[in-house]
């Protein structure tokens, strides 16, 4: 900046620093600068060294990180099993991408939440004093902590149960659980006095059910609420005890483990890559020109059907609707429907299942020219009734 | 030397100057509708700091109105800034002279130069990032939430560990070819890059999505991608994740999920080396360590409304014989080394700190450049005034 005012206060001399290179060399100079300082901004795989004694202070020790999800930790169980826990019967999973839970349930109202942390977390008052700052109560002492604890050690696993009330009346329940794998664990729900009192103690049992995978199911668990990690898991049917619970019997992964078992017709091959929130997608071939079948679940309504089916009417090109009465739908079973949309020329067509079950919002979709839709129609319905709805054929 | 005259003459035209501002307002408009779609800093990268950009039509228009494919290049911020920086100068040199009578307008050109200056040297040189702290532990690097990077550790000195990064950009380019090279102890294949993507726990995700991964700890939890977050989401940030196969003389060694979301890196065992792997955000080393004593979140009696954020830090810096305690809280930084630390967020469940850290050379320029354009406009304004009156009284 300096030179080019010192340039201006004597016009004519500006090419006298540089004399004998022509202005096209000094163009072509300038642009060759241009190019490199805009190739400098390519990143390539680079190395350095960092002192041990902090980056290993650092690793996997409590970091603050979102979605705390830690089975490679160094202080992991060494028989190397895993946490489990028992989840009452009538509990619904939540689908949540908060920061630092492994699970969140919704129980008859009230959410119910998991978190762990390597190491003992700052100890036991530490973690009792940090809940009472947050339902607004004052931070107590080391010897008022005991009084409020409610401890048991059962199948290599110590919990510590308590209830707080705060003084705009809600309670919150907490559990400090330390099944041995290096890493406490809190199981956390705070609701209003009612709900609290009826929440107990299924919330106890359920914080006492927390052991390493094989170390047996907890004694003090009650039968009633067995609705053990089998009914999680999308591959297993569910068992007889919890079938016996008296509770609904989680259809959680239900969808999902009909999917994983789902014999696609011979004319649809599976596309490997169905990714992101896809679960699962089959090309369909037939004479009409094919078309795709999708698999698609979204955590609670899934954004609301009016909103999803004025984006799939985006994508037909077809104007949104105002109102969901004015969108014609049929309903195919227990909280159900389906929506079938030709785009204005009459060639491209949709046809999507609706169906929300347990928290989540499935979307079974069949799209592709209208004579591709058509021929693929009846073993589309088969399939959103064998897999979406488990009606048998 | 006479050839430069014309160049000057043209470069420093008005007809120049008002084209440039013309096409300035159409870029600042299309990097603001770009906002609804792309995230604020990818915006700014894409549109504001680069030679030239590529707008989609269909960024005028609403989809749901009318579907209008294809993009038209137009010249980016830098390259109009350059221009006008360029324009502005040659202004100068060739129609201005110096004299006490243009000396508020002068003023005023300078400072805009300056703003120019300014903002150059803060996409050129500032450095901004997290350092997220748990109660009672330490950090000595910080986070650029904006990138990320696939680090692999070699643990096996005693004194240091040897960390071979490779860049998110790296990732999201190599969809087919394997990336190797000569400090990596095998090679990465992406099988999917995710730019912002969620991780669903063990008893939230399918077997299918489970599947995907082969070893580590994607066979526990699995990444699904996410709409990235855009210019209208707030304070939103992308966290990326990655499904790689690791590759060793031509032989798989797995395919490992990999994200910021998880907490621990993963272990790969080659031949009898072990390393970690894990998928980060961006870190730049400190000679500093910064160690979280105590984090306070006081509510307003009875409410979930944040009264106060505070973090009791511990800061050590050997090379400068620091070593002292101080209170971070809101607006009270920590100024230390040319940077600023600012109370920025928390833990959940307040179990540790985010400290936002910002190093910018070129803080100060737009303050400069401000005062002075207003002095320049005050001066030029007030000459014009003072002649009027005493025309006027004359």
């Amino acid at each position: 900046m300096l030179v080019f005012f010192r340039v201006a206060g004597a016009r004519g001399s500006l090419a006298l620093d540089i004399n004998g290179v022509s202005v096209q060399r000094r163009i072509a100079l300038i642009a060759t600068l241009a190019v490199m300082t805009v190739g400098c901004g390519r990143e390539d795989v680079h190395s350095y060294r960092v002192a041990k004694s902090v980056d290993d202070a650092l690793a996997g020790a409590g970091r603050a990180r979102p979605q705390d999800i830690n089975p490679e930790l160094p202080t992991r169980a060494a028989d190397g099993a895993r946490v489990v826990w028992d989840v009452p019967g009538d509990w619904k999973v939540v689908q949540s991408d908060q920061p630092m839970r492994l699970a969140t349930y919704d129980a008859s109202g009230a959410e119910v939440t998991v978190a762990a942390f390597p190491g003992a977390v700052g100890g036991m008052l530490a973690n009792v004093n940090r809940w009472r700052g947050q339902i607004g109560l004052a931070a107590i002492e080391e010897r008022e902590l005991a009084p409020l604890l409610s401890s048991t050690s059962d199948h290599g696993t110590d919990v510590a149960t308590l209830a707080m009330a705060a003084s705009d009346g809600r309670v919150m329940l907490g559990a400090v659980v330390t099944p041995g794998d290096g890493q406490t664990w809190f199981v956390k729900s705070t609701t209003d006095a009612t709900r609290a009192a009826a929440l107990r103690p299924a919330f106890d049992a359920f914080a006492r059910s927390f052991r390493r995978e094989g170390a047996g199911a907890p004694s003090s668990a009650p039968a009633s609420t067995r609705a053990d990690q089998a009914t999680t898991d999308p591959s297993s049917p569910p068992t007889s005890a919890n079938t016996s619970a008296g509770a609904p019997v989680q259809a959680v992964g239900a969808i999902e483990a009909r999917l994983a078992h789902f014999a696609a017709p011979a004319t649809w091959s599976a596309e490997a890559q169905a990714g992101g929130i896809v679960t699962a997608a089959f090309a369909a071939t037939n004479a009409g020109g094919g078309a795709r079948v999708t698999a698609t679940s979204l955590a609670n309504d899934g954004g609301g059907d009016l909103a999803n089916i004025n984006r799939w009417r985006g994508q037909l090109g077809l104007a949104a609707m105002a109102d969901l009465a004015q969108v014609k739908r049929s309903p195919i079973g227990p909280g159900a429907m389906a929506v079938d949309l030709v785009n204005d020329a009459g060639t491209d067509r949709m046809v999507v299942a609706i169906i929300t079950v347990d928290g989540a919002t499935w979307f079974f979709k069949l799209r592709g020219t209208v004579a591709g839709v058509e021929a693929e129609r009846a073993l589309f319905d088969a399939f959103v009734r064998a897999v979406g709805l488990g009606v048998a054929p | 030397m006479n050839a430069f005259k014309p160049l000057l003459r043209s470069l420093s035209s008005l007809r120049l100057t008002v084209v440039l501002f013309a096409l300035s307002i159409v870029l600042i408009l299309a990097g603001t509708l770009a906002q609804t779609e792309q995230g604020v800093w990818m915006v700014v990268e894409r549109y504001f700091r680069s030679l030239f950009v590529l707008i989609p039509f269909q960024l005028f228009v609403p989809a749901k109105v009318l579907g209008i494919p294809g993009v038209f290049p137009f010249p980016g911020g830098l390259t109009l800034g350059v221009l006008l920086f360029v324009n502005l100068l040659a202004a100068h040199a060739v129609r201005f002279t110096l004299s006490w009578k243009r000396a508020g307008m002068i003023a005023t050109h300078a400072g805009v130069l300056l703003l120019l200056v300014g903002e150059f040297v803060t996409g050129a040189f500032a450095k901004e990032g997290n350092m997220t702290i748990a109660e009672g532990q330490s950090a000595n690097y910080i986070e650029d939430t904006r990138t990320s990077e696939l680090a692999i550790i070699d643990r096996s000195d005693p004194a240091d560990d040897l960390v071979v990064v490779v860049p998110a950009s790296l990732l999201a380019e190599s969809a087919q070819a394997p990336i190797a090279s000569g400090m990596m102890p095998f090679a990465v294949r992406v099988v999917e890059w995710m730019p912002n993507a969620r991780v669903l726990g063990p008893m939230q995700a399918s077997k299918l999505q489970l599947a995907r991964a082969t070893v580590g700890t994607g066979t526990q939890v699995a990444a699904v991608a996410v709409d990235v977050a855009t210019g209208v989401d707030g304070a939103d940030i992308d966290t990326p994740a990655a499904y790689i196969e690791l590759l060793h003389d031509g032989t798989s060694l797995g395919t490992y999920m990999v994200s910021p979301r998880l907490n621990a890196p993963q272990t790969v065992v080659v031949g009898a080396k072990r390393y970690d792997i894990a998928l980060r955000f961006e870190r730049n080393y400190r000679s500093y360590t910064v160690s979280l004593l105590d984090f306070k979140h006081d509510r307003f009696v009875g409410t979930e409304t944040a009264r106060n954020f505070s973090s009791l830090v511990r800061l050590s810096d050997p090379t400068e014989r620091v070593d002292r305690e101080v209170l971070i809280s809101m607006n009270n930084p920590l100024r230390y080394a040319g940077e600023t630390f600012y109370q920025a967020s928390f833990a959940p469940d307040d179990s540790g700190t985010v400290l936002q850290v910002v190093r910018n050379p070129g803080w100060m320029l737009p303050y400069f450049s401000c005062a002075l354009v207003a002095l320049g406009l005050l001066v030029h304004f007030g000459a014009r005034l003072s002649s009027s009156v005493r025309r006027k009284i004359a």
